[in-house]
């Protein structure tokens, strides 16, 4: 086993074979790893392969069913959040834990409402009442502004957090946790949400904080950044640690290959070309406000052919969201929100003002990114589940028998569709709820793509979703491309955009800023042009 | 000299009538801003007033009646939050059911006791609390509420279990703790302000006495937009609006002619919901009120 | 699963509302006799008389008829809105405004249409006076995002005393000392069944009855029926369907708080002829526990609203039989059904779950 620390270096972490079962699921097994004082450690893994789980064992949020977790040689003496925070572990949560209608400064506060001092000798423990002590805001200002300086922030102190954007959120985290005297600091995905160059910032960041003598477990699945930054990395799969190595010892590939469990080759699906296109969703010039007069897109030049898959890529929150409400999205986001200028067809026809009831009858198909709560109704069988957008096909046409839900002809063509799409178990009175994720995604493309549409507007379509399935999902994608349909893809993965689109459009801060022909495709340009740079 | 002495006489029949309120608009403050809905203040109220009077005639004492009417009331918010935080029963429903059984059940309470339904017998002057000892309580609740939301560390914590439960947990501060302080504080203060109304500014409990003061004071909060001092501007204009409509009974005013005081009395509701139309400016209310953990 | 074998026969849909409602009526008189006791009544002595109150006479049969038809009304009120995720606290409101305006039909309106016309006139009113009541909630939810139930009680507030100044300011009966309308024309009087002595019992409960049915077929048999339950349980993917939610909410709020309008126009043709203050007297407010208890199911209301009309009525009896309970225990004995509706359940788990931890550490 390479990587592991010397003898000399003292673990501050261990984890000795822990194991974590939820009933017949084992989320953890046997997970063995330990993290060395004062280095940059990496925890990578798919969906799934039990990060979490490890995280929330080692802050007291659940108990390991075997096994121990060591902290300094001996077995942790918290039981829960607060408990690790006395013992300076603390963690930068995916979701910020932090209050949008508090100020930045009362979110740094919370829990350490008496300190003025980043150093931790400056500590000053909560009396016997410590509700009634009164906070002394303008002396925490002061201490804040000094951790700030050294750390190179500027945060507002006095605004509310709704009001900073989501790099600033973020390094209020950071400073909630320094300020709390975290020596030993845990971030999950901490990159999700920002861009290239705000990612660079931040892995210097973390160096930073390194050089400071904390400890940094980074939670991730980009291999770059940990290749990037980290000292030494754990890789997991399917709740067991593969194994723990130093970074400088492996490649980007390497890790890959022993993440997935398989040598992974970028995919090469076959796929057919075709020369006359229709032109099926056409935007022209398209700028958009919110009620509040935010902006929401800004001058989208877009197009889409039949047989053609273009791939949409941005970090969250560049705008993909908003072009696709404003397409097809709920009414009601397309009624608080105006469109500026500009214009976009469907099948070339104006769709500016599409109604809902004409919407839902055109040929497109939606599979949303966030399945669980955009897509199904969890409580309810595959049946209902079925109808759930598309009930006007089990009515009538004319007033007033198209009011009257014909169940029983749903029921009917159901189980075709399943089979179709390989939905296991092929049972059309269970709840939703009790599928996999990898079925319940394939229950939805069955759902939508059985209605063979001519446009498929599909977010994230491998996002939770088992390494078996994934392919079959993409396979499925390309044949309806090849049928003729016209797909518009969304995807965090930038592999996955480049495997499967013939085009991708690159968005950033609302507008679009690059667009790549298949063949011109390059991680490095692509991702330079999410970041807002020059792509070229 | 005569006028200005009027001004003062009604100045303090404001203040008289906007103390009872102000005790349970600042009730619901601590409980909604903890992220617990509470629309049972009105029963809180009812039976605080009720316990003051008919303890008051037992004992022959009125402060005695507020220490009782102060325990009801923390028995009766001991209840409310084992059936919202301790069970999750949805918050609006248990509220209901708790201004039911304070309907009900006080009538059935008082007809055993004292053998009457309608009202608890009449106080000697003697062992009532002098009328300006309500203005003297909520101005003490209103100092000490304002100092506590906006200066403390306990205030932070109750403001964030409204507002982000998972980060306070994330500290290590029990939300379950500060929804718990926070629904105990709404029923102590409610029931004082319902104790104001029977031993301090009437001589007995009558039947339904607080006349829809607890919803009035939850108008006053959503008004007030959960705030401590806006709430108890708004609570003031509320009594202000009850004396005028007392005051002006048949009187004739230059523009307007005679004011129908029906009308006058439904001022204030009639505020409250033109400000959830969002046509008189926004009240947001705290993120997570009514989400149960 | 189970829920399909049950669902096949209507008969066994039947005999699980009731058990679920006589189990409730169970733990509610225990509690009821409970309380009786407590204050040192016999609590068989309660029961019995409270039983007696309500069967004793055709009039009374009549009497719980006419209570429990004005119930079923009012909790649909509740009980709609709820199939769509918004509380409708505001029915007395909505019932007092539907009462006012076939009060004023009927005071008013031309005494030469016939009988049957006359009365659809006058209920017609109330149901629009109650729907347009409701519909300021509805709007203000829907449209704005207030929440209804802030905004019901107010409206409750705000139309007793709206009422409350337009009879006294414009029609105040002369015939009359305290604040009421003239009475109605005997052509809007509703007919009563002469088997019940006397008691208002009227066709208007076969009415409620149908309203009943034709609410479950909306909700079981319709696409808006299957629109409303996507909206109640996740907003988000009924969005993405392309329902619209804040239509959907607005119009099954309306058209709920709209049958507040049948048991308002009910009150003033069936039994009191004239609009009163004080005519809804807290009818509208039992609706939301008469929703509660029936669980939204069609049955489980029509059986939940008889049993708190037999609960209503009979208590009068107590005022004369009893020296030491009202007709109040009444209302302790609703609330305390659904208390226990509403808690016995969560209670089972919190006590299930606070004993394996105990049996796990």
């Amino acid at each position: 086993m390479t990587g592991s620390p010397n003898k000399g270096e003292l673990s501050i972490i261990e984890f000795k074979n822990v194991t974590k079962r939820y009933g017949d699921v084992l989320a953890n097994d046997n997970l063995c790893f330990r993290v060395v004082k004062g280095e940059i450690h990496a925890i990578v893994g798919e969906n799934g392969a039990g990060k979490t789980t490890a995280m929330k064992l080692l802050f007291g949020l659940e108990k390991p069913t075997n096994g121990e977790i060591l902290f300094n040689g001996l077995p942790k003496p918290w039981s829960g959040p607060k408990g690790a925070l006395d013992h300076r572990v603390g963690m930068v949560h995916q979701h910020f834990m932090l209050s949008l209608s508090h100020s930045a400064l009362d979110n740094v506060l919370l829990g350490n409402e008496f300190r003025s001092h980043s150093d931790n000798t400056h500590r000053h423990e909560r009396g016997p009442l410590p509700g009634l002590g009164v906070i002394d805001r303008a002396a925490a200002t002061k201490g804040l502004e000094a951790l700030c300086e050294e750390l190179g922030f500027a945060i507002p102190w006095s605004c509310l957090v709704s009001d900073l954007p989501v790099g600033v959120q973020q390094q209020l985290e950071i400073i909630k946790l320094v300020w709390a005297g975290a020596d030993i600091m845990i971030f999950d995905e901490p990159t999700a949400v920002l861009s290239p160059l705000e990612t660079e910032k931040f892995l210097d960041l973390l160096r930073k904080l390194a050089g400071r003598g904390k400890t940094i477990i980074v939670i991730t699945h980009k291999l770059k950044e940990v290749k990037h930054v980290a000292d030494r990395v754990t890789i997991m799969r399917r709740g067991r640690s593969i194994e723990t190595r130093d970074v400088s010892d492996t490649t980007v590939q390497d890790m890959a290959d022993r993440m997935v469990g398989r040598h992974v080759v970028s995919e090469h699906l076959p796929r057919g070309s075709f020369a006359s296109n229709e032109m099926v969703i056409q935007i022209e010039k398209l700028s958009a406000r919110s009620r509040t007069s935010m902006k929401l897109l800004d001058n989208i030049n877009l197009s889409v052919n039949s047989h053609e898959v273009v791939g949409l890529a941005g970090v969250e929150g560049s705008g993909q969201l908003e072009l696709v409400n404003l397409l097809c999205g709920p009414l009601e986001y397309r009624r608080k929100n105006h469109i500026d200028s500009g214009w976009l067809k469907l099948f070339q026809k104006d769709a500016g003002g599409m109604s809902a009831a004409a919407f839902r009858r055109s040929p497109v198909a939606i599979i949303p990114s966030d399945r669980l709560s955009e897509a199904v109704l969890l409580q309810e069988n595959l049946v209902e589940n079925d109808i759930l957008g598309h009930d006007h096909e089990f009515a009538a046409l004319s007033f007033p028998a198209n009011l009257i839900l014909r169940r029983s002809e749903a029921r009917s063509k159901l189980p075709p569709r399943l089979e179709e799409f390989d939905v296991r178990p092929c049972d059309p009175d269970r709840a939703i709820k009790s599928f996999s994720g990898g079925n319940q995604q394939k229950f939805v493309m069955a759902r939508e793509l059985t209605r063979r549409p001519k446009l498929i507007i599909c977010g994230e379509p491998t996002r939770g979703v088992d390494v078996g399935s994934i392919e079959r999902i993409h396979r499925e994608i390309l044949k309806f491309r090849d049928e003729g349909a016209a797909i518009l893809l969304i995807s965090s993965q930038l592999d996955e955009l480049m495997s499967l689109s013939d085009r991708i459009y690159v968005m950033f801060q609302k507008s679009i800023v690059a667009e790549f022909k298949r063949g011109d495709f390059s991680e490095n340009s692509i991702g330079r042009a999410m970041g807002g740079g020059n792509p070229s | 000299m005569n006028e200005f002495s009027a001004f003062l006489d009604l100045l303090l029949s404001v203040l008289r009538f906007s103390a009872p309120l102000l005790l349970a608009a600042l009730a619901g403050l601590y409980s909604e801003r903890s992220g617990v809905i509470q629309i049972s203040l009105e029963g809180f109220m009812l039976a605080g007033a009720f316990s003051a009077a008919s303890f008051a005639s037992l004992v022959g004492s009125g402060a005695y009646g507020l220490v009782f009417a102060i325990l009801v009331g923390l028995l009766c918010a001991l209840f409310y939050g084992f059936l919202v935080i301790g069970l999750r029963v949805d918050q609006i429903i248990a509220g209901t059911v708790i201004n039911m059984l304070a309907w009900g059940g006080i009538p059935v309470i008082s007809k055993a006791v004292f053998g009457s339904s309608a009202s608890t017998p009449s106080l000697d002057i003697s062992v009532r609390l002098p009328s300006w000892f309500p203005i003297v309580l909520a101005l003490g609740a209103i100092v000490f509420t304002t100092f506590l939301v906006r200066r403390t560390a306990l205030g932070l914590w109750l403001t964030f279990a409204g507002e982000n439960p998972d980060a306070l947990q994330s500290v290590g501060v029990s939300v379950f703790r500060i929804r718990w302080f926070a629904v105990c504080a709404s029923g102590v203060l409610a029931a004082m302000g319902g104790a104001a109304l029977s031993v301090c500014l009437s001589s007995s409990y009558t039947r339904n006495m607080t006349a829809g003061r607890g919803f009035m004071a939850l108008a006053a909060l959503i008004l007030g937009k959960w705030r401590p001092i806006e709430t108890v501007f708004a609570c003031l204009l509320f009594g202000a609006s009850d004396v005028l409509q007392m005051r002006l009974q048949g009187a004739s005013l230059p523009i307007f002619g005679a004011l129908p005081n029906q009308l006058v009395q439904v001022l204030p509701y009639a505020l409250t919901l033109f400000l959830l139309t969002g046509i008189i400016g926004r009240s947001s209310a705290p993120a997570k009120l009514g989400q149960p953990l | 699963m189970s829920r399909t074998s049950l669902n096949s026969s209507l008969f066994s849909v039947f005999l699980v509302e009731l058990l679920w409602i006589c189990s409730a009526l169970i733990i509610g008189l225990g509690c009821g006799g409970l309380v009786a006791w407590s204050v040192g009544e016999s609590p068989v002595h309660v029961i019995k008389v409270i039983l007696d109150g309500a069967f004793g006479t055709a009039y009374d049969v009549g009497m719980v008829i006419y209570f429990a038809t004005i119930l079923i009304c009012t909790g649909l009120a509740v009980a709609v809105p709820l199939q769509i995720g918004n509380f409708n606290i505001g029915a007395e409101g909505q019932t007092l405004m539907g009462a006012f305006a076939a009060g004023l039909v009927g005071a008013y309106g031309p005494s030469g249409w016939p009988n049957g016309f006359a009365v659809l006139a006058a209920i017609s009113a109330g149901i629009l006076a109650s729907g347009l009541w409701g519909s300021i909630s509805a709007a203000i939810r829907s449209f704005k995002g207030g929440h209804e139930v802030i905004s019901s009680i107010m409206l409750n507030f705000i139309a007793a005393g709206l009422t409350s100044w337009l009879v006294v300011a414009f029609f105040q009966a002369d015939d009359s000392q305290i604040p009421e309308t003239k009475t109605i024309s005997s052509n809007y009087q509703l007919l009563r069944f002469s088997i019940f002595d006397g008691a208002p019992a009227t066709m208007v409960g076969l009415v409620a009855l149908c309203v009943t049915i034709v609410f479950w077929l909306f909700l079981d048999k319709t696409r808006w029926g299957f629109q409303v339950k996507a909206i109640r349980q996740s907003p988000a993917a009924a969005a993405r369907a392309g329902y619209n939610a804040n239509k959907s909410m607005f119009w099954v709020f309306t058209v709920g708080s709209s049958i507040c309008g049948v048991a308002g126009a009910v009150m003033v043709l069936g039994e009191s002829w004239r609009f009163r203050l004080e005519i809804s007297d807290g009818f509208g407010f039992l609706g939301i526990p008469v929703a509660l208890l029936g669980r939204g199911r069609p049955l489980g209301i029509v059986l939940a609203a008889i049993l708190f009309a037999v609960l209503h009525h009979g208590a009068m009896l107590l005022e004369i039989e009893s020296t030491k309970v009202g007709r109040d225990v009444a209302q302790v004995i609703e609330a305390l059904i659904v208390l226990s509706v509403v808690s016995v359940p969560p209670f089972v788990r919190w006590f299930r779950t606070k004993f394996s931890i105990g049996l796990q550490s």
